[in-house]
């Protein structure tokens, strides 16, 4: 890896980022917008059931955070194959460790930006202090959904190289379905019997679990925050080698020469 | 040396359900020094090669050499390349300039280097008065123009030129054919050219081979033939 094509391309990621005003509305008007939208519902739940409108507000951070933290990565690959200038980076020596590291690099920054704002806005307009009075607790939870995205972001970006660019919609759709199978609003035990196994490896769901705990002022658990950790992790570990076979993959199937057409 | 050795390359795909080959038993070699022409009709398998060559694919069978090194086992060694090509797309909401600042650092210049190479550049290509504008501002042959600024920002070992003027007004055509044939005679670049263009082909060309649904059918020295004849006697006999 040449550390000079990776901030290449993170310096071609601000270009982009400055100049293509709807990456910056997709990437902070949504999140502000619906972070605005239930902070207010939790200052009308005050009143009658606080812990409710908490959970919402805070898991709507987490929410918007885990996707921002995916989608960009998705949405700057997609971006580089439908302007074409995929195939120039690619034919310039770019190789895809770089192209996918600058990225993640990219991504973590605009997704910490914006969990700064979602944070300083709770905190200022919902009085949302909760979250601030364990930071490390905190940070270690959006540590787990950072590591978690970036793991889902190569996944699919893998997904969409193997199987062509007419699945870059799941850029910004998948990981709805991760979420919702995260349990992000209510426990596991709401879901079929049958499903919940399945519902304990989402990547979110011990970090959702953690975050619900924390809004309401219960008890962190210690090994939930661990295994929330962990699950990040192998999510990471696996998704190199499937994001370095699904390229190899498209070498061979022609769909890389696609993806730049 | 051989700059480009391609030896006995198959490559297949498969659309709606069917196998074809894009490139059967394709063995060539490009000389240090040389341009070599590759002509053939649509379809016929020449882009397929430059991105086997280039390494955006795999073949399925035998192997690409670029200066003695296999392009799989070496991917590195493509860095060594520049392609010119008839789809080079940039980024609609980048500048000219911020085009060349990026691929200037791809390739590893420095700042004041990096100055020079694209003031050199801009000012070869005439693209002074775009140098601010936006990529979707250009017109096609300016788009033309920066790809084949672009792909020289490295001052590349071998060129590969994909249907380098189509597009093109006929001074700038000229202007960038004198400019293929100098970099070739003043450095000895060796370059790989596709054209539609037959006396394109004849004015820059040393040797061409002509490539009929996926195979090499034939190798000439390109002096002292013509080209159009045998373009047409090629395509016939093919066709029986």
């Amino acid at each position: 890896m040449k550390i000079n094509r990776v901030f290449a391309l993170i310096y071609y990621d601000i270009l982009v980022f400055s100049r293509a005003k709807w990456r910056v509305m997709e990437m902070f008007y949504f999140p502000i917008t619906t972070v605005i939208m239930w902070g207010l519902f939790s200052a009308y739940m005050r009143s009658f059931a606080v812990e409710a409108g908490l959970i919402v507000l805070v898991l709507n951070i987490f929410w918007n955070f885990a996707s921002v933290a995916q989608s960009n990565t998705n949405m700057q690959i997609m971006d580089d194959s439908w302007s074409g200038s995929i195939k120039q980076m690619l034919t310039s020596g770019i190789r895809e460790s770089e192209y996918i590291f600058a990225r993640i690099i990219s991504t973590t920054v605009i997704s910490v930006a914006l969990l700064g704002i979602l944070l300083f806005m709770s905190l200022h307009m919902f009085d949302l202090r909760i979250i601030f009075q364990t930071p490390g607790v905190t940070s270690v939870l959006f540590l787990s959904t950072l590591i978690a995205s970036v793991a889902m972001s190569i996944l699919i970006a893998a997904f969409i190289i193997t199987a062509g660019k007419e699945y870059g919609f799941l850029s910004w759709t998948v990981l709805q379905i991760f979420i919702l199978l995260s349990a992000p609003f209510y426990p596991v035990s709401v879901f079929p019997e049958w499903l919940q196994p399945f519902t304990t490896i989402m990547p979110y769901t011990a970090t959702f679990e953690n975050a619900r705990s924390l809004s309401a002022g219960g008890l962190i658990n210690n090994s939930l925050l661990l295994q929330g950790l962990a699950v990040s992790l192998v999510y990471l570990l696996l998704s190199l080698p499937v994001y370095f076979y699904s390229f190899r993959r498209a070498r061979k199937t022609g769909y890389l020469v696609k993806l730049g057409s | 040396m051989k700059a480009v050795e391609v030896n006995n390359v198959s490559k297949k795909f498969r659309v709606s359900g069917r196998e074809f080959y894009a490139l059967k038993d394709v063995s060539l070699h490009i000389r240090d020094g040389e341009i070599f022409g590759l002509l053939g009709p649509n379809g016929s398998g020449k882009t397929t090669l430059i991105n086997i060559i280039i390494g955006l694919l795999i073949a399925d069978e035998g192997n690409v050499k670029i200066f003695g090194k296999d392009v799989e086992k070496f991917p590195e060694i493509t860095e060594r390349l520049g392609l010119v090509s008839t789809d080079a797309r940039f980024h609609w909401a980048l500048s000219v300039n911020d085009v060349f600042s990026f691929f200037g650092m791809v390739y590893g210049l420095e700042r004041r280097e990096r100055e020079k190479r694209t003031a050199e550049l801009v000012n070869f290509f005439g693209l002074e008065s775009v140098l601010n504008r936006r990529v979707d501002g250009l017109s096609t042959g300016e788009k033309m123009r920066l790809s084949f600024a672009k792909a020289l920002m490295n001052n590349p070992k071998i060129l590969l030129l994909d249907e380098p003027t189509l597009g093109l007004d006929p001074s700038i055509s000229i202007k960038l054919r004198k400019e293929i044939k100098h970099i070739n005679r003043e450095f000895g670049t060796p370059m790989l050219l596709t054209s539609h263009y037959m006396r394109e082909v004849e004015q820059l060309a040393d040797r061409v081979a002509f490539i009929y649904k996926g195979r090499i059918m034939d190798t000439r020295n390109v002096k002292g033939l013509d080209l159009e004849k045998y373009f047409l006697k090629m395509v016939k006999t093919n066709e029986d």
